[in-house]
Order: C-alpha cells, then sequence, then structure tokens
C-alpha cells in the first residue's frame, strides 16, 4: 500500500509521469497565461513551436505524479521553488517527469517537504530542474508522525 | 524567425532599469483553462480548491483561490519576452508566492535588472522579479538569472 505523500522522507520518490504535450495543451495553457508569442505558436527556424514554460511547471508538482496519494483533511501547498531552464522544450515532445525528496520537516505546525522535480524528453536529456518546497497543512491536529525519528 | 535579438528589452537595458509585462486579469475563464485539466477530458473541469469553491472549503479555505502557478507563469513568459529564447538555455527563477490570489484579480509582472556579470565565461544577467497587483501588493518576488544572447553587446554596461 501506497504511503501517503506527507509520510515520505527524504531519499523517496514519486513516482514517474510521462506524457507528450500536443499542441492542443500548450494552446490551452498559452490562453491561461494570456501569452501568445509566435514562438509557442508556430516555432523559429523550422523548428516546431516551443512549449511554453508554464506548461513544465504546470506538469512539475509532485501532486502530477501517480503515486501521489495525499490524506483526508489534508492539503499541500506550494511555498518556494527554484527553477532552471536548461533546453528548449518543443511541442510533441514525449517527457518524463520525476520527483526525488530532499528533506522534510516542520515549521510553524506544517510540514515541509522539499523534493526536486526533473523534466526529462525522450533522451534523457533535462529540460527543466524544479526544486520545490512544499507544505502540508490541515484544519485539524498538524500530522507530525511522519518526523519522528528525523535528526 | 518571430524574435529577433536586437529587439529584446534585454537590449538596451543597463543596470537600474525597470521592465514591465502586460497587465492581465486573472479571468474564471483562463484558471479553469489552467487548473481545470485538458479541456477534453471527460467531466472538465477538475475539481480542486483552484476551480471550485467546495472543494477549496473542504482544506479550510474561503473559497477558490488561483494557482500560484498562473502568474509565475506569467513571469516566466515575460522572462522570454525579455530575454528571448536564451531564458531556455540556462534561465532560472527563484521565487516565492507571499500571498494567494482570487479570481478576477488584475496582476503585472516586472524586473529590475541588477547587474549583468561573467559567469563562467557568459555573461549572465541578475534580476529582481516580481508580480504586483492593482494595489501594488506583491504577489510573487524573487530572483532571476540568465545567460545574455550572444548577439548582444556588452559595452557600457556593468560587467564583472
Amino acid at each position: 500500500m501506497h504511503r501517503y505523500a506527507h509520510e515520505l522522507q527524504a531519499g523517496d520518490c514519486y513516482a514517474g509521469l510521462e506524457f507528450t504535450v500536443s499542441p492542443d495543451l500548450n494552446q490551452q495553457w498559452l490562453y491561461a497565461v494570456e501569452d501568445f508569442n509566435p514562438l509557442y505558436i508556430e516555432g523559429r527556424n523550422g523548428k516546431p513551436a516551443l512549449v511554453h514554460p508554464v506548461v513544465l511547471m504546470q506538469m512539475s508538482p509532485r501532486t502530477r505524479s501517480p503515486s501521489f496519494r495525499q490524506a483526508s483533511d489534508m492539503g499541500s501547498a506550494l511555498a518556494r521553488d527554484c527553477t532552471t531552464f536548461l533546453a528548449p522544450c518543443y511541442v510533441g515532445t514525449r517527457l518524463r517527469v520525476d520527483w526525488l525528496i530532499k528533506q522534510t520537516y516542520e515549521q510553524r505546525n506544517k510540514i515541509y517537504q522539499d523534493y526536486v522535480a526533473t523534466v526529462r524528453d525522450e533522451a534523457g536529456d533535462e529540460l527543466m530542474r524544479r526544486e520545490i518546497s512544499a507544505t502540508f497543512f490541515s484544519l485539524g491536529k498538524v500530522k507530525t508522525y511522519a518526523l519522528k525519528g528525523k535528526s | 524567425m518571430s524574435q529577433s535579438i536586437p529587439n529584446l528589452p534585454i537590449a538596451t537595458m543597463k543596470p537600474g532599469d525597470t521592465h514591465s509585462g502586460r497587465v492581465r486579469t486573472l479571468s474564471l475563464s483562463r484558471v479553469l483553462a489552467l487548473s481545470g485539466g485538458p479541456l477534453d477530458k471527460p467531466g472538465w473541469p477538475d475539481r480542486n480548491l483552484h476551480t471550485d469553491d467546495a472543494a477549496a472549503r473542504a482544506i479550510g479555505l474561503a473559497e477558490m483561490v488561483v494557482s500560484g502557478t498562473q502568474w509565475e507563469g506569467h513571469m516566466a513568459g515575460f522572462l522570454v519576452e525579455t530575454m528571448g529564447v536564451a531564458w531556455f538555455n540556462g534561465g532560472q527563477m527563484n521565487v516565492k508566492i507571499p500571498r494567494s490570489v482570487k479570481v478576477g484579480e488584475t496582476l503585472q509582472a516586472k524586473l529590475t535588472l541588477d547587474a549583468i556579470n561573467l559567469h563562467e565565461g557568459r555573461a549572465v544577467a541578475e534580476m529582481t522579479v516580481w508580480v504586483e497587483n492593482v494595489e501594488g501588493q506583491q504577489v510573487l518576488v524573487g530572483t532571476a538569472t540568465c545567460p545574455i544572447p550572444m548577439a548582444i553587446p556588452l559595452s557600457g554596461r556593468d560587467k564583472a
């Protein structure tokens, strides 16, 4: 049985996700962020249209993982992130996102989970790396048992 | 080619200059377009704290809140407008979201060029970035760095 997301520890991974950015999805999210730069629609220099950065960012939170399982009455939110774009991503590319938890800790009655999301293309080349600090919060008692035994 | 390097805003910016993106309103349709899942998914939109008041209340929020990725996406697109495709080859932003945003709010991404320094043989723009609402309250704050496109001359700039 999968553990709840807030029970995972440093070194644990969420299951990876593979997907292809279609022109429809790219353009849907271009509409969402109101950005109609021709780079994302027509492409350039004979190459396909570029995938807008928001697409990779939107697919990189841990909640996208097939194994992400959140306890009832808990929410999660992104606190801060450091995102690095390493290579252009083109529409039609098959992508894989992997998540690795770097550390967990408790602060102001919230569980923080720092993790790295990596987006790679079919060749395994990194296109984007996102270091994310995210929280779990609850209306009731804060669930701290994931932190027991930590140094 | 839809974007020539000399026309990029970074080509004429000096340290201390501030550049602003377009004003954008986070209408419900744009919020649903980002957070509701693919339009062709059965049952669209997905129900979550970004798309549905009931789902937001279930986790203790008064109402749905816009996903921070939405205006972080504004910022990323604004950095591409400013820096060109160089952004995709080493652009980095380090940000946090100090306050939530409700549907219907109007936001604007901005940046200040702090310096251009050489890093591993490349000229890199160092910027302070933020997104603010119409009251001037910041809803995203942070920094960004990006290699300068090679065709932009560095003479007269603040080089390390």
